[in-house]
Parts: structure tokens; sequence; C-alpha cells
């Protein structure tokens, strides 16, 4: 089953995969939502999910998969090659993790690897997620405070939104510009939209 | 990368595999596969050395992080694949396969170790592929590992008896560079005894 809420993305993995005479596409969806209804009605060997879509999104939906299925394999096919994204996915359960630019021939061996049991990422995502685990992680509030700044909010605005004093916010502000080693709330931004550690 | 390596000692021929034994780790060897044993902890030390040491840093960390997370809990047969690893890696494609508890390690764990990457790599239609037991990388006790030439060859033969391998021509077992020409001859021995019809 492929999971993306792009249409071009959909027929080509499927192009890609019924060139195979051992595979075969028995379902798509263009959401997290769509998905969890069609995964019983065909009890796929394999889930290829994107992780940025509208509505619950790709790592809820892992997580709800999983959850309702424990048996479901899953391999994340995305765009995004950021630790924070791809160990979300991997704690949620996701059992393979390869960027769209992956070459057909690894997609295919991934399919069959994570068919057979075995986990599968790409090496780079792996060395990204060991090289930021020496960092302290953002908590949530923190993840919740660098959000609201990305939606263009002042830290008077987070407050508000908070229920918490500028100054609290302020303090939060310090410790992820320590975190992230960013020097400004834009560096900050950037930094933490190119690990996936928030969405933009 | 045909897995010949210059200091490669060729121990026989058998399928049409060429089986060779080389004082090389998973980084170093010149291979499409490289594969290497990964126990679910150490044995008197916090993270692995030698090769498999070698190999978890040139991954940035990657196989011990992720172990420690449970995400490859390197239980006996989970296989963990990482591909298109950054040099100073050689191989196109690196397989971490799980050797379980070290404390109750025995030679069928790593003949299953092998067969299991051998067929992997039989899967994704590899040229040519190693395997770096890590045992001593991971604290077992060198007088505890009779047995283990053996116990790799059965199982490199249990999967090519299984899976012809169309594609393989190459297998390279990596061994530590000390007493090299002794080890060479006890794989020889082995492979004499194990490949006699």
């Amino acid at each position: 089953m492929i999971v993306d809420d792009h249409p071009f993305l959909r027929e080509g993995v499927k192009a890609v995969i019924e060139t195979q005479e051992d595979l075969a596409v028995v379902a798509e969806a263009e959401s997290g939502e769509q998905a969890l209804a069609l995964y019983p009605t065909h009890l796929p060997d394999i889930v290829l999910m994107d992780l940025q879509m509208p509505g619950i999104g790709g790592v809820d939906t892992i997580a709800a998969m999983r959850s309702n299925w424990p048996h479901a394999r899953i391999v994340v096919l995305t765009t995004y090659s950021g630790d924070a994204q791809a160990l979300r996915a991997l704690r949620a359960g996701a059992a393979g993790y390869l960027l769209k630019n992956t070459l057909r021939k690894e997609l295919l061996d991934t399919i069959r690897s994570v068919h057979a049991g075995g986990k599968h990422l790409n090496a780079q995502v792996a060395s990204s997620i060991a090289f930021h685990v020496i960092e302290d992680a953002l908590t949530e509030r923190e993840i919740g405070v660098l959000s609201l700044a990305a939606s263009g909010n002042s830290n008077k605005q987070i407050a508000a939104k908070l229920a918490v004093s500028e100054e609290t916010v302020k303090g939060h502000m310090k410790l992820i510009f320590a975190k992230l080693g960013a020097s400004d709330r834009t560096h900050a931004v950037t930094i933490a939209a190119k690990r996936g550690i928030i969405e933009l | 990368m045909d897995g010949r390596t210059d200091d490669a000692a060729t121990i026989g021929v058998w399928r049409g595999v060429r089986i060779d034994v080389a004082p090389r780790d998973a980084v170093s060897v010149e291979v499409m596969v490289a594969s290497a044993g990964v126990f679910a902890h150490e044995i008197g030390r916090t993270r692995p050395g030698g090769g498999l040491g070698n190999l978890d840093t040139a991954l940035g960390g990657a196989i011990t992080r992720l172990r420690a997370d449970g995400i490859f809990r390197a239980e006996t047969g989970d296989v963990l694949t990482l591909s298109a690893p950054a040099r100073p890696i050689h191989a196109t494609t690196v397989l971490a396969i799980g050797l379980g508890d070290p404390a109750v390690w025995t030679p069928e764990t790593i003949r299953q170790a092998v067969s299991t990457a051998a067929r992997e790599t039989i899967r994704i239609e590899a040229t040519s592929a190693a395997f770096a037991p890590s045992l001593l990388d991971s604290g077992l006790d060198p007088d505890g590992l009779a047995g283990t030439p053996d116990a790799m060859l059965a199982g490199l033969f249990d999967a090519l008896s299984d899976a012809p391998a169309r594609m393989l021509s190459r297998w390279v077992f990596c061994v530590g560079a000390g007493r090299f020409e002794t080890v060479v001859e006890v794989f020889r021995a082995s492979f004499d005894r194990l490949a006699a019809p």
C-alpha cells in the first residue's frame, strides 16, 4: 500500500513496484485517515508511508497502524532527512526510512528486506540520528514555543497563547538557542525545521 | 569491488563463490555488502572495540545509538541494513546482524548470523560481500571461540545451498591481523573438511 498525498508520487512508486513479478500495489491512500481505513481490508505486507500529509500526518498514522495491527511493516518514504523526524517515525514503529530520491533498486531491496523482517535505513539518516544524540533534546514545551515563533509570533504573543509570562518565553528561547547552537530565532527555526523538530 | 583485496587469502571456491579470508574490517574491505555481527551489548566495555568499533565510528555511532534506542535490538536474527554509507566505508551497503546475548554465545549463533547475512546478500543480488564476526570486538574471551571458522563456513554453505547465488562471486571473512597466516590455515582446514563431498 502506498500512502502519499501526491498522486504523481504514488503513480511513480507504483510504476516501479509493478515492474517486479513478486510485488503488487494492493491499495493507495492520500491521507493517514484513509490509510487506516483501507489497511484492514487489504492487510498489505508493506506500507510505504509519506510523513508530510494533511490530516493526522505520517508519524501519528504509523503509531495508530502499529497499535491496531502490531505486525504492520511500514517503510517511510519522505523528502525529509532530519534526524528528529526520522527518530519519531522509527520510535512509532517504522521498519524502514528512505528518502524520495532513493534509487529504484534500493526501494525494491528495502521492501523485500523489511518484508523478511529486517530494518532498513539510509546510512546518512542513521548517522544524523546518532550525531545529534549528544545534544540535549528540546522539551515538548520548547518545541511548542519554537513552533509558535516559526509562525511569526512575538515573545509577547507566544506568552499570551501559552498563558505564561513573557520572561518565561524568553527563558525558553534562550535554552532553545543553546540546545540548537542557534544565534537567533530565525536561525533556530531554520535548524529545527531542517532537522524535522518542527514543521513549517 | 570484487571482494579480492591484495592481502586476502583464498581458501576455496564453493558453488561458484570464491571464499577469501582477509585481515580487514567492515570499513576497509572492498565489497558491495559489508556485514558485521553485533551483540545486544558488550562484555566488559561500554562500546565495541576493534573493527566493529571502527564501523560504528564511521557511521557516526549509528549502530550503538539505534541499539540503545531499541530500534535495532541486535537479538539473534535481527538485521539492520544501512544503505549508501559515506566514506571511509567502501561498501555500498552495511548489514548489522544481531548476535543476541554474548553470555549465551555458541558457534551456532555465528553460523546463523553468517547464513542470515549471506541470504540477505543474495536477495539484493550483490556480487561481493564480507562478514566480520566482531566476537573479540565485543569482549568475548579468545580462548572460548573454538569452532568459529567451521561455524562461519557452515553458515555460508547453508545459505548457498538453499538459495543459489546467481550474482554473488566473492565472499570475504574479515579477521584480525594478528596470527593471520595461522587463521588462514584453520579456515583452509575447515573448508577442506566441510566442502568435501
